[in-house]
């Protein structure tokens, strides 16, 4: 008998008079000792299936049909007393976000014992050895210290870590991980991934892994659904599905991934392209960098004493140089918290640099009075990473895009920035009307679009990108990279890309590199680093990247 | 000239305020994006509802705003002799219950004092019994057998009158509606009756007709009964209730006023600029909250009592000192409680500051003062808002406390603070008189209630971020 039978389950959300089906009539098992992948983009209802299976669906959504079977029982006609003691003892929940999901004031040891005796009628001091064990078990580095301290002590992965041994106290039969590894940084996404693998095998349970990411899921498990829109459009064994997805979304899916193959062959198209059109003047690249950063510093003073003195400082960025080329495309890779992006915004002056220079156009930015600065923020703009709270939520779309060019005073009629506006939101692909609307009306993807129609609204020579597309579902992914491509053709800006994703940095630049805590440890074109990278860090990134 | 009209200084302020609420409603209607929220208010049952009534005691003001002296007598052919009095317009509306005092408590709509009396009965003895009111009821032969039926009486005619007018004005609106839309009056009719107009207009005509009636009963049964009784001297608490909307709403809104721009102007710089601007700010606010605001307030009343006693020539009337003295408690009121909403704004801009929209602003070399009116401002209105609404009730309220120490406003002003003052021993009396608190219990409360409920529905309609309903 299979562990988990979901058959038929659709949920809807009421609202205001109507319902709206967000899952719709799917079925699938998962067997003990098996991985499940549910696979889709946001909005596709997978959190939703995870959510109706535990039975925690927000009280706006409910099951509206379907049987939901674990080990026999079904889940849907228990009490709600009954089914808390299914929760956790053999359904146990690892949601995304380590930092929200542990309490701040109570120390690990606390919390994993808790579960422990909740499940199990033991001491507390056995309940706290077996803590230490599960601690061990998930990997801790210290289990004996650990216990003892609070959720913000540890890393995130060691949260994540946290969480998983919390839900493995009450040694489920089932496990839900709702996108356990989106937060985390790609080496400690592997780790994770590799923890998840082996705790499975050890206690034998069924593993029902939600995520958008296909990269990962590939190494991961053993059959994979695919949904859109709630409806289950896909479902078959990894390999089968890798070889020859079946259904036109999941094709869809799997080539917005950004690679460095699809790169070539855009590359080739492109080169086709220019072969035909008149030979590109490189007379620009003969000028030198357009960028020239040397010995960059940032250092962020950490205060104390009664006079907040600097004690001590936390270098952000230490001693960073690069040259980035007009009309080429620059990759910071690093980790979160390396100082990737403080380099952009020191760059753009946006924060003060203790040392070095930044030559812009062959003008150093730090020794330029306030008004010079200003003439040249028209050629240095930047797009940022969260297109929720890079958009003034008070201010008219229109008026976000005009902005920019009345500070600077590009364009000096109303009529003409007017015009430019219409220009702007249609080559970022906007509707026209969009001039009078406000932000939150737009999707994520679009609103990173208006992002980019801002900076783009001042005609800037160099556009620091700071991880635009991170916050982003794939395929929106692919769109805002691929506009971002094609506006480079069309106007030949720079672009400082600032990332963590690999697959990104293979896909669109011409040169990387490689941060690690405040320093670039390499730098060179992306062929090479991707190909032979030198320095052990890069290669340890690009190892924990999961590839397709 | 049988009048001569006078400003006092906060009927100045008020008529300024109304001038530039006009105003922002003309800029407003020019604009759609800007109009676009506040439409939704209007389209919100409670919005318009609670609208109205505030209007309501915003007229009350403002009528109670026109003052001037009448003329008592005409001494010459050319030269007229005017009044030291002060009175208003609405005080004209109200004059038999302005001017028809009492001996001291009488219940609501009673015909007989509160307070027994010595006096003469019809076979010369003397006796203690309650007199018969000078005034409330005084056309009853009768009064134990007549007063009910006269009531229902004067009530349902002036019910009757009330709607009938109310039907008319309406059916007038709507026709003129009909006429501009090339709508049928029928169909426009039956649509509002079945409430599927755009903007709530059966709410409307229902709240209007409970105002009209409310309004048109209660100076019917003014005329001869005093409808909330009278207090201590006699003074109908009806006329009283109706004077103090006046002070009510001044305390609210010159305070909110003088508020409202340190507070954000201050939070905003503070939190925006940090370093030593931040430490000024906050050295000025803490300083003030470390001072207890009853004593600030009183020492400031008190010097402007003595400054007055001192200069008693530079003021023509009681009334123009009772002003001056509203003027400065809402001064000294608004002074003393800026710091609260101040350091609300100043953590929130801290908040604010950090985000990208602002720092993209600041990579376009956006002016720091841009950015403080255009980014950071807008943001924090919704506090803004919300912490005026509940600043109104806590200013009504703390006018009630300050009245209590006799450091509020002047004692011969209405308002309902010194009502509630005098209730506090009127509480104490056997058989409790509660009447004045009732009534300025009454009053205060609706002001209050809808105050807030409008605040609620334009903080929702401002924020672009929530999703309506109807969509």
């Amino acid at each position: 008998m299979s562990l988990l039978i979901v058959n038929g389950l659709s949920t809807e959300i009421r609202g205001r008079g109507e319902s709206n089906l967000v899952v719709r009539d799917i079925s699938f098992r998962v067997e003990r000792g098996e991985t499940l992948a549910l696979v889709g983009e946001s909005g596709s209802g997978k959190s939703m299936t995870a959510l109706s299976i535990a039975r925690l669906l927000p009280p706006a959504a409910q099951v509206s049909a379907g049987e939901i079977k674990l080990s026999g029982r079904d889940l849907m006609q228990i009490s709600e007393r009954e089914m808390r003691d299914v929760r956790g003892s053999k359904i146990a929940m690892i949601f995304q976000e380590p930092m929200n999901s542990l309490n701040p004031v109570l120390t690990i040891g606390d919390q994993i014992a808790e579960c422990v005796r909740r499940h199990q009628s033991v001491t507390r001091s056995a309940a706290r050895q077996q803590s230490i064990e599960l601690l061990a078990a998930v990997g801790l580095p210290v289990p004996q210290r650990n216990i003892d301290e609070y959720p913000h002590q540890l890393s995130g992965g060691m949260r994540q870590r946290v969480m998983i041994a919390i839900a493995l106290a009450a040694q489920p039969d089932l496990l839900i991980a709702d996108e356990p590894t989106t937060a985390l940084d790609v080496t400690i996404q592997a780790q994770v991934l590799d923890l998840l693998k082996d705790l499975q095998s050890q206690f034998n349970m069924g593993l029902l892994f939600i995520t958008h990411d296909l990269a990962v899921v590939k190494q991961t498990v053993d059959r994979i659904a695919v949904m859109h829109q709630g409806e289950l459009v896909e479902h078959g064994t990894n390999e089968a599905f890798f070889a020859s997805p079946k259904h036109a979304y999941s094709r869809a899916l799997l080539a917005a991934i950004p690679t460095a193959q699809k790169r070539l062959q855009r590359d080739l198209e492109q080169d086709a392209k220019r072969v035909s059109a008149v030979a590109q003047p490189e007379a620009e690249d003969a000028a030198g960098p357009i960028l020239s950063v040397r010995n960059l510093q940032v250092h962020f003073p950490i205060r104390g004493g009664v006079f907040r003195r600097a004690v001590d400082y936390v270098r952000a960025v230490d001693d960073v140089s690069f040259d980035l080329h007009a009309g080429k495309t620059l990759a910071l890779v690093g980790e979160s918290g390396c100082g990737k992006t403080t380099v952009g915004k020191a760059i753009l002056q946006l924060l003060k640099s203790n040392q070095g220079s930044v030559q812009f156009q062959q003008r150093d930015l730090q020794t330029l009075g306030n008004e010079d600065l200003r003439k040249i923020r028209q050629d240095l703009q930047i797009v940022f990473q969260d297109p929720y709270s890079s958009l003034n939520p008070r201010m008219l779309v229109g008026d976000i895009l005009e902005e920019g060019m009345t500070a600077l005073a590009v364009l000096k009629t109303t009529q003409d920035r007017k015009r430019k506006i219409k220009l702007l939101l249609d080559q970022v692909g906007l509707p026209a009307d969009s001039v009078l609307r406000y932000p939150h009306e737009f999707s994520g993807g679009q609103r990173q679009r208006i992002s980019i129609a801002r900076a783009l609204a001042v005609e800037p020579k160099l556009i620091v990108c700071d991880e635009p597309t991170s916050a982003l579902d794939v395929s929106v992914q692919a769109q805002v990279l691929n506009l971002l491509i094609d506006l480079q053709e069309e106007l030949g800006m720079s672009y400082l890309f600032i990332t963590h994703d690999m697959a990104v940095v293979s896909y669109l630049a011409d040169e990387v590199a490689v941060m690690h805590q405040g320093q670039i440890v390499e730098q060179g074109p992306t062929e090479q680093i991707l190909l032979q990278p030198q320095h052990h860090y890069t290669q340890k990134l690009l190892a924990a990247v999961p590839s397709l | 000239m049988s009048i001569q009209p006078t400003f006092l200084i906060t009927d100045l302020l008020f008529f300024a305020l109304t001038i530039s609420l006009i105003a922002f409603v003309f800029v407003v209607r020019k604009r759609p994006h800007l109009s676009r929220p506040w439409s939704q208010v209007l389209k919100s049952t409670t919005g318009s509802v609670s609208l109205m009534i505030l209007l309501f005691y915003y007229a009350i003001a403002l009528v109670d705003s026109v003052h001037f002296h009448p003329r008592v007598a005409q001494a010459t052919e050319s030269q007229y002799q005017y009044s030291s009095e002060v009175h208003s317009l609405l005080d004209v509306l109200m004059t038999p219950m302005r001017s028809r005092m009492e001996k001291t408590f009488s219940a609501p709509l009673a015909t007989h004092s509160f307070a027994k009396e010595m006096m003469q009965n019809e076979a010369g003895q003397l006796q203690r019994d309650y007199p018969r009111l000078n005034y409330g009821g005084a056309h009853l032969a009768q009064p134990e057998d007549q007063k009910a039926a006269d009531i229902i009486s004067i009530s349902l005619q002036a019910s009757a009158q009330a709607l009938f007018y109310w039907a008319l004005i309406w059916l007038f609106m709507l026709w003129l509606y009909s006429q501009r839309n090339n709508q049928g009056l029928a169909t426009l009719l039956a649509n509002v009756l079945k409430a599927k107009t755009t903007y709530p207009l059966r709410a409307i005509a229902i709240t209007s007709a409970v105002l009209m009636l409310l309004t048109v009963v209660s100076m019917q049964l003014g005329q001869h009964y005093h409808l909330f009784g009278t207090d201590k001297v006699g003074q109908d608490v009806f006329y009283q209730a109706v004077k103090s909307v006046r002070t009510g709403i001044l305390i609210g809104v010159l305070t909110t006023l003088i508020t409202l721009p340190l507070a954000i102007l201050l939070g905003a710089l503070a939190g925006f600029f940090r370093g030593w601007v931040d430490d000024v700010i906050q050295y000025i606010y803490t300083t003030l909250n470390s001072i207890p605001h009853v004593l600030l307030i009183a020492a400031a009343v008190l010097l402007l009592q003595v400054y007055m006693s001192g200069h008693a020539d530079d003021f023509d009337s009681l009334t123009e000192r009772a002003d001056l003295r509203l003027l400065f408690l809402c001064l000294i009121l608004g002074i003393t409680s800026w710091t609260g909403l101040c350091r609300l704004l100043r953590a929130e801009t801290f908040k604010l500051r950090e985000m990208e929209y602002i720092q993209a602003a600041e990579a376009f070399g956006v002016s720091k003062f841009k950015i403080l009116m255009r980014h950071v401002m807008p943001n924090f209105m919704h506090i803004v808002i919300i912490s005026v609404v509940l600043d109104f009730s806590g200013l009504v309220l703390a006018e009630a406390v300050l009245s209590y120490i006799n450091i509020g406003v002047d004692p011969s002003m209405n308002s309902w603070g010194n009502m509630i003052n005098q209730a506090r021993l009127e509480m104490a009396r056997d058989p409790i008189v509660w009447w004045s608190l009732s009534a300025a219990f009454v009053f205060m409360f609706t002001l209050v209630l809808f105050a807030n409920l409008f605040a609620d529905v334009v903080r929702d309609a401002l924020d672009p971020r929530v999703v309506r309903g109807e969509q």
